[in-house]
């Protein structure tokens, strides 16, 4: 686990996970702005471990490439505990995603690397609310 | 899953574009944040200049694998 950033009251609970700190430190940044309570996670494994512990999640970003467990693999876990959960998978390779997912499910999208804070912050809200706007 | 293992160069191609991202988000977010006559703001424009370059010789060396373009307006 790498940690929790601004538990704030009635804000949007996104779980961000992804090997490379340097991209959650950049999700992390993106997101900040007092209405995203982000819980940060370095692997599949440790995202599992927190989601009974925390509060229930609206969204799961995770990058697809990790060692060990896959973000594919990471949501279908994380669906047997959170089965209406929203994923947002990070990839640097959309055809790879496709490979293994050939169709998303309606809750689900992704977003390629790299991405700019607004492309990050709209397809959040997309995902989330229909609009482009957090 | 679907998708094939990851060879050791897929891992090194992707581990790059990775740090590559982070300069390009990061700076990004500066130049969108520093005061119009910051003179550093040039100085972070050349920054995100190199890290997009950089994506663009990563998919001119790997063609195949870098099929999609690289068409991040704001990075």
């Amino acid at each position: 686990m790498v940690g929790t950033v601004k538990p704030v009251s009635r804000s949007i609970a996104i779980l961000a996970v992804d090997d490379e700190p340097g991209v959650l430190a950049l999700v992390r940044r993106c997101l900040d702005d007092g209405h995203v309570a982000l819980t940060e996670a370095s692997s599949g494994k440790d995202a599992l471990a927190l989601i009974p512990k925390g509060p229930s999640l609206d969204l799961l970003i995770t990058d697809l490439r990790m060692p060990e467990m896959e973000g594919d693999e990471l949501a279908r876990r994380v669906r047997t505990l959170a089965p209406d959960l929203k994923v947002l998978y990070l990839t640097s390779h959309a055809d790879r995603l496709f490979e293994a997912k050939p169709q998303l499910w309606a809750e689900e999208a992704y977003l390629d690397k790299p991405f700019t804070r607004e492309g990050l912050r709209e397809a959040v809200a997309l995902l989330l609310f229909g609009r482009t706007t957090l | 899953m679907g998708a094939e293992p990851m060879t050791d160069d897929d891992k090194s191609r992707h581990d790059f574009k990775n740090q590559l991202a982070i300069i390009c988000g990061f700076s990004e977010i500066l130049i969108a944040e520093a005061a119009a006559g910051d003179p550093r703001r040039q100085d972070l424009q050349e920054i995100h200049k190199a890290a997009v370059t950089a994506l663009e010789l990563l998919a001119h060396m790997y063609p195949r694998e870098e099929a999609a373009p690289v068409n991040h307006p704001g990075c």
